[in-house]
């Protein structure tokens, strides 16, 4: 299914891709205008990110145009999270007094 | 794993909540030496005005022992008065509003450290770092200000009972060593403090280079 017919994203926000596939994760399944309320998005650039998500095979429609999250999303949020944490993991902090 | 990634990324936020702590002082430090500069401006006013009411009046000794009180009285609330406002200022800093973003789990990590403005945060260290020293040398002057004129008060009691003198630089250098003993703790925390602080630096300068280098294929 088309979401969107406006200039295509090219290289996503990831903080705003997280946002998208966490509520999904959480929810389950939602139609766009609850997903663009639940992510704080704006509707148009949410319908893009979808877009762009969609060809990727991170998330489908169902046949009631309720966006789902495909393993291969779930799958990508684990390792955006195992990505970031490769690097603040290695950092090590010193314990400062008051 | 979100939960190791978000208490890692709240060790971070925390470490640089610190460094503003910490540049709070050093800012603070321009306060300190105003308050003390104030008290011994406001004491050399109260000395000189009560001298000269006493030469109009003519009862000399009565106005000595007033003066000499009001000046042993305003130097200590100067500096309680200081160090308490250098307090108030670092506890009155706002610190942990990045809690209720991490409370979002991964995404609010990733925007956390998407946003954290890297080049003011060195220089924040870099500053905290001078004004650590600064402080610290700042705050020592004036305890050794304050215990020489309490061996001075001292030395002149002995000099009234016993006939007795004690060197001027005895008493500075005794002040110095007493006030550099009492310090010793603080001293060293100070000294270990800003260790860290170069340690703290380093690591979020190889973060900083490796995270922005970093490119997550989707």
């Amino acid at each position: 299914m088309k979401v969107n017919s406006g200039e295509p994203i090219s290289k996503p926000d990831l903080y705003v891709l997280a946002r998208i596939i966490k509520v999904l994760k959480d929810r389950k399944k939602l139609n766009r205008t609850t997903l663009a309320t639940s992510t704080g998005l704006a509707y148009d650039r949410l319908v893009k990110y979808l877009d762009w998500m969609s060809t990727k095979g991170f998330i489908e429609f169902d046949s009631n145009g309720e966006v789902l999250l495909t393993k291969l999303g779930a799958q990508t949020y684990d390792r955006l999270v195992d990505w970031i944490l490769k690097y603040v993991g290695k950092v090590r902090f010193p314990k400062f007094s008051e | 794993m979100e939960a190791a990634l978000s208490s890692k990324v709240a060790e971070f936020m925390t470490a640089l909540d610190q460094v503003k702590k910490y540049k709070t002082l050093a800012a603070s430090m321009t306060d300190f030496v105003l308050i003390i500069l104030g008290t011994v401006v406001t004491a050399l006013s109260v000395n000189i005005s009560i001298c000269l009411s006493s030469l109009f009046i003519g009862k000399y000794v009565g106005f000595s022992i007033v003066s000499s009180s009001l000046i042993i009285v305003l130097f200590p609330a100067g500096i309680i008065v200081a160090v308490f406002w250098v307090r108030h200022r670092i506890k009155s800093i706002t610190i942990g509003q990045w809690k209720n973003k991490l409370n979002e789990g991964a995404p609010g990590a990733l925007e956390l450290l998407q946003n954290i403005q890297w080049d003011s945060i060195f220089s924040d260290i870099r500053y905290a770092k001078l004004g650590f020293f600064l402080y610290e040398i700042a705050k020592t002057l004036v305890y050794w200000v304050f215990a020489a004129a309490l061996l001075f008060v001292f030395n002149g009691l002995v000099e009234s009972v016993l006939h007795m003198t004690i060197n001027y630089v005895v008493v500075m250098l005794v002040s110095l060593v007493v006030v550099l003993v009492l310090s010793k703790n603080d001293l060293h925390k100070r000294y270990d403090q800003m260790g860290r602080l170069d340690w703290l630096l380093w690591e979020l300068r190889w973060f900083e280079s490796e995270f922005r280098g970093a490119n997550f294929e989707a």
